[in-house]
């Protein structure tokens, strides 16, 4: 789809990443490239911290009354249900049935940790590719055509703030591809368009919602032409 | 004596009511400030603000003391929240006299307790004032860099490399009265 991005194509982006100036393809070329340099993760962690703090210089405003409470309400309403208190049996079994699984799983991560340390660094440069902006998810997913070709990927990031990114190589028309998302109570939200030019687009879009509650993306471009990513 | 800004996250990320009820209390002008400064509009900067704790408030056990101070993190949430509102309405509400007045060597003192304010201010008067400038609409607005050069009536290009300067030489300045 698109070649690596190198340090000397990422390093005049991380100023524009780290004040949020950089536009979708920019930002997912850059935590691309820096899910794996060392020199360049630090480079635009420096940046971003320099950035965040220039946000003290906003001048303080006492909010209106009611403010204070009207946040907490909130708080408590976000709370997870308290669980409900188990009966001594219930709780026997539980017990036995958590020790069985931890045994059990002692016994098969001392196999799996052996045959996947390439994996958890990997793991570990992804994590702290995502910190870097606050990321929780990054997700990809391919792009169908009604009839199950594949058209491209859809890049989704959960973080501050989230995005999407639409990448298309080999769409069956040019012309403008109307993007909605699907949650998944089966509701649709429309999210903006993308231009296809020679079968190809890269398009970044701001994502309102949680990556977990996303459960397909369609595109819907010129003479009919339907494109799907679902999330599982 | 008060509890750290790091024990109350940390009272926050436990849920515990009590520790987000004193964070609110000692960050609200702050965060609703922000809000303001970015939206615009008092009612929706109530929300934004509103929206900031409860983000802070879920993501309370992903805080990183090692990546920035209290202040910085949830300050970067509620601007962040802020620009999506922004965002989605379309509406670039920004007031030049705000900018300005950021930039101005006599403006608002921040406020008791905030000593970080004074350094970063010193640190953004030491560029040169189109770089800062750039810097700013990019930070607290969200302006991407062409977005920038139109505001601006300059090249895309120019735009990129004012922001890239001005954040790379704020940065080395910050780290000067780091040390």
């Amino acid at each position: 789809m698109t070649d690596r991005p190198d340090c000397e194509g990422v390093r005049p982006l991380l100023a524009e990443v780290a004040t949020g100036a950089a536009t979708g393809p920019e930002r997912a070329a850059v935590l691309l490239h820096t899910a794996t340099c060392d020199a360049c993760r630090t480079e635009l962690a420096g940046l971003a911290k320099a950035a965040d703090e220039l946000l003290l210089l906003a001048p303080a405003h006492e909010p209106p009354t009611g403010f204070e409470s009207a946040v907490l309400n909130r708080l408590h309403e976000a709370r997870p249900a308290r669980r409900t208190p188990m009966s001594k049996r219930s709780w026997t079994r539980h017990l036995a049935v958590v020790c069985a699984v931890l045994v059990a799983a002692v016994l098969t991560g001392a196999v799996v940790w052996q045959a996947t340390a390439t994996d958890r660094r990997l793991a570990a440069e992804h994590r702290q590719t995502l910190s870097v902006a606050g990321g929780r998810y990054l997700k990809a997913l391919p792009i169908l055509s009604s009839t199950g070709v594949r058209t491209g990927t859809v890049f989704l990031y959960q973080g501050e703030p989230s995005w999407l990114l639409v990448s298309l190589a080999g769409a069956p028309t040019d012309g403008e591809y109307r993007m909605t998302v699907i949650d998944r109570d089966g509701v649709a939200h429309p999210s903006g368009a993308c231009q296809v030019r020679h079968g190809d687009a890269v398009e970044g879009y701001p994502l309102y919602r949680a990556v977990t509650e996303i459960a397909r993306i369609q595109l819907d471009g010129p003479g009919g032409v339907h494109l799907e990513a679902h999330t599982a | 004596m008060a509890v750290t800004d790091e024990g109350l996250v940390a009272g926050m990320a436990a849920g515990d009511s009590q520790a987000a009820a004193a964070f609110v209390r000692r960050y609200q002008a702050r965060v609703f400030g922000l809000a303001l400064t970015i939206v615009g509009v008092p009612a929706t900067a109530e929300e934004v603000a509103q929206e900031a704790f409860l983000r802070a408030w879920r993501y309370a056990g992903g805080y990183d003391p090692r990546r920035g101070a209290v202040a910085s993190w949830l300050l970067t949430i509620t601007r962040n929240a802020a620009i999506d509102v922004v965002r989605v309405s379309h509406e670039r509400p920004y007031e030049p006299d705000t900018l300005l007045g950021l930039l101005d060597p006599q403006a608002e003192r921040p406020l008791e307790g905030w000593p970080d304010a004074d350094r970063v201010r010193t640190a953004l008067h030491g560029l040169p004032h189109e770089q800062a400038v750039a810097v700013v609409l990019a930070t607290f607005y969200g302006l991407t860099a062409r977005e920038i050069a139109e505001r601006e009536d300059i090249p895309l290009g120019t735009a990129k490399t004012r922001i890239r300067l001005g954040l790379i030489r704020l940065r080395d300045q910050l780290e000067v009265t780091d040390d």
